[in-house]
């Protein structure tokens, strides 16, 4: 296209991202922050403090509770909290309905929790756009392969590869963002790869269904049925009566007997077998509860396996026999479940979570200087269309520092709506996007992008610091609280608020400095002009 | 371990860097850097001592964690920060 | 060519012509997977799938990188139609090979 294939490449790596830049920002951003759901979600609902119960202890209570209270359901379910999420909950059906009690430290029932999308709003905006049906999860498969087009193509815009990227030069600032890019370029690219490589794979069928709707019925739902291992299904025909179980349950008075308690003890033994890991126990399901061929199917924690679907151990409810279980998938099936079980990372101890975080924020520093570089660029170029010029300039604000904003925000709505407001959980929501539309507002109504700039990381920076202040001030029980059983989860958000907070505050004062040295320049020139005016 | 992996990256990382002439010379500036440079051997040679640390580093990062998948996921998260680190404090050390 | 025809064909190629391609070359891989590697339908367009996005990245690199876009889009045209038209040798999977 151009004279050469690298100009081509560089060509390419401009235009697909000035295009999808202010996009890629936004799922990056939100992908980023979604390391994090369980802890956000925890960190937004106060009545959530860590369980450190045992696991034993827990289901123990757990079946009691459920035998007592839903006894005609066919189906239980039990949640174990894991570290991160310290949300403990059983769930079951009854008719069309299902019903969830969650449980607390104490095994108390939690009355009346606060109603939040919490971090599943940064995780479900990220493939959904929040966007009605599938519309947003197609848009971003769009923008995973346009990332991957432009990793691709910017490898080529970067010669010397590895005798030229180590250097930052701090003190010019079009030559610093461009080696910023470039260095954050280079760090990122496996992580990119494999993040935009499985988001595509996630949906791999949906992208491109046609062979599985030239060969099944049902489309792609027909070929996960055929692909992914399940249980024959169960035929319940005889109850359970108390003389057919190992565990004894003292008999109530008739007619309505409550299922017996589950062989947990029994099968719990047996897992400690195989699962060593601390806390191995995801889930809980039980199936056909009442009846005597009912299974129960253990779900391990994804601690121990790169792939998203973890092991499964099924086993009969009353006697604790141990059943088949499911097939092994196959191999490409497997090939896109640890696919998919890198780009969620629900594997990762802290550590690592903290390491792909900090990955994730230098991807989102790259797509931003990638966009605002190629505004530093085209000013000094007299062919660039000013509209547009000004449309990206302006748009990167609202696009980069509008969603920093939005986000904040969002954590600001959630604590400062009360608790009983009903509909809460789309107030917070509407906060987000109205944040974000007054952000534009103003990118676009400020004459100096620059300026939009600094003031917008400016009130940032406030937003961080003032969050750390409600918590401090309305929250101070939960802190103390914290404070004696050591949630290192819920505490740890404070400094990280109070992190972002000063780092947006250096963000808005090098852009300020930027701004006072360029008008000191320009006074400069129009004083020695003047000057040399007078002279003549 | 993923800590002593780290240190190995970095120092890995560090040989390839002073390898290079263009690099050596920024590390003149620091005064550490200065008499490491004075030890290491000529240029090929520092070269394989930073591959040596960094495949060190991924076998000792194989070993010591029990998953495989897990390891390599750590090794390759540690070599990035690692090489920020070396990029930022080289960036440091320009002239200008 | 006026350079702006040329960068909307070479859009037009990469991206539609990238994505139609992917589309139907995934008939002949599955096809490909399930005779030859014996696997399941289903599995087979799992892996069909995956593969065919490579195929879609090297059709949208290559439609900007190539000399001559008519040439290109003509190529990218008789290819579609030639696999359009030997589709039914490939479409329901069970065909034999």
């Amino acid at each position: 296209m151009k004279a050469t294939f690298r100009k081509s490449m560089i060509w390419l790596h401009t235009y697909l991202g000035v295009i999808l830049g202010w996009l890629l920002f936004a799922i990056f951003f939100t992908g980023t922050l979604s390391y994090f759901t369980p802890e956000i979600t925890r960190y937004l609902m106060p009545e959530r403090a860590s369980i450190s119960q045992s696991q034993q202890s827990m289901i123990a209570h757990s079946f009691s509770y459920l035998s007592k209270h839903a006894g005609e359901a066919e189906q239980w379910r039990i949640a174990l909290p894991s570290e991160r999420s310290a949300r403990w909950s059983v769930q079951w059906r009854e008719g069309k309905q299902r019903q969830t009690v969650t449980f607390d430290d104490k095994f108390a029932s939690v009355e009346n929790e606060t109603e939040t999308k919490g971090g599943l709003f940064f995780r479900n905006f990220h493939y959904t756009l929040q966007l009605r049906g599938y519309g947003g999860r197609y848009i971003a498969g769009i923008a995973a392969m346009a990332m991957l087009l432009a990793i691709f193509t910017g490898i080529y815009t970067h010669r010397r590869f590895f005798k030229d990227f180590f250097t930052l030069r701090p003190q010019k600032l079009k030559k610093w963002t461009t080696d910023f890019h470039a260095l954050a370029g280079i760090l990122t690219i496996p992580f990119c790869i494999m993040i935009c490589l499985s988001g595509i794979f996630i949906y791999a069928i949906m992208y491109l269904p046609y062979t599985a709707n030239a060969n099944f019925e049902r489309g792609e739902r027909g070929v996960n049925r055929q692909i992914i291992p399940s249980l024959p299904s169960l035929q319940l025909e005889e109850k359970v009566t108390g003389n057919d179980h190992s565990v004894n349950v003292p008999r109530s008075t008739p007619p309505f007997t409550p299922p017996p308690v589950p062989n947990y003890a029994h099968i719990l033994e047996k897992i400690d077998d195989q699962w060593r890991e601390p806390n191995p126990i995801a889930r809980i399901t039980v199936e056909g509860v009442g009846y005597k061929n009912s299974r129960i199917i253990l779900e391990r924690s994804k601690a121990t396996t790169v792939s998203n679907r973890a092991d499964r151990l099924v086993f009969e409810t009353y006697t604790g026999k141990p059943l088949k279980g499911y097939d092994d998938e196959t191999v490409p099936a497997q090939i896109r479940r640890i696919l998919y079980g890198l780009h969620q990372a629900n594997f990762a101890p802290i550590g690592m979570r903290w390491l792909l975080f900090g990955l994730g924020i230098l991807g989102c520093a790259l797509i931003a200087t990638g966009n605002i570089i190629w505004v530093t660029q085209r000013k000094k170029s007299a062919k660039q269309n000013p509209f547009t010029l000004a449309l990206v300039e302006k748009g990167n604000v609202a696009a980069i520092a509008g969603l920093i904003l939005a986000s904040v925000s969002f954590f600001i709505a959630n604590k400062l709506i009360g608790h009983d407001v009903t509909g809460r959980a789309q107030l917070e929501v509407n906060t987000f996007f109205t944040v974000w539309a007054l952000s534009a507002v103003h990118a676009f109504w400020r004459a100096n992008a620059a300026i939009a700039w600094k003031e917008q990381f400016a009130f940032a920076s406030a937003l961080c610091f003032f969050t750390v202040a409600i918590e401090l001030v309305l929250f101070r029980d939960r802190i103390i609280n914290s404070m004696l059983n050591v949630d290192s989860v819920y505490l740890s958000f404070i400094p990280a608020f109070l992190i972002s907070g000063v780092i947006l505050y250096w963000a808005a004062k090098k852009i300020s400095l930027r701004i006072s040295s360029e008008q000191n320049v320009k006074e400069n020139t129009e004083t020695s002009a003047f000057v040399k005016k007078g002279q003549q | 371990m993923i800590t002593l992996v780290f240190i190995l990256q970095l120092l890995g990382f560090l040989c390839l860097m002073l390898a290079m002439k263009k690099h050596a010379k920024q590390a003149g500036n620091s005064r550490v850097l200065k008499h490491v440079l004075r030890v290491l051997p000529f240029s090929p040679f520092t070269k394989l001592i930073g591959w040596i640390l960094q495949a060190t580093s991924l076998y000792l990062a194989l070993t010591s964690i029990e998953i495989t998948s897990i390891a390599i996921v750590w090794w390759c998260c540690t070599l990035s920060a690692a090489l920020l680190t070396i990029a930022v404090y080289f960036s440091s050390l320009l002239d200008t | 060519m006026n350079k702006n025809v040329d960068v909307a064909l070479r859009s037009i190629a990469a991206i539609l012509g990238g994505y139609a391609v992917s589309a139907l070359i995934s008939f002949y891989f599955a096809f490909i997977f399930f005779h030859t590697l014996n696997q399941q339908e289903g599995v087979a367009i799992l892996s069909g799938s995956m593969a065919s996005y490579f195929v879609f990245f090297a059709v949208f690199i290559a439609s900007f990188a190539i000399k001559h876009t008519v040439k290109w889009c003509a190529f990218l045209i008789a290819f579609s139609a030639t696999l359009v038209l030997a589709l039914p040798l490939v479409s329901p999977l069970s065909n034999p090979l």
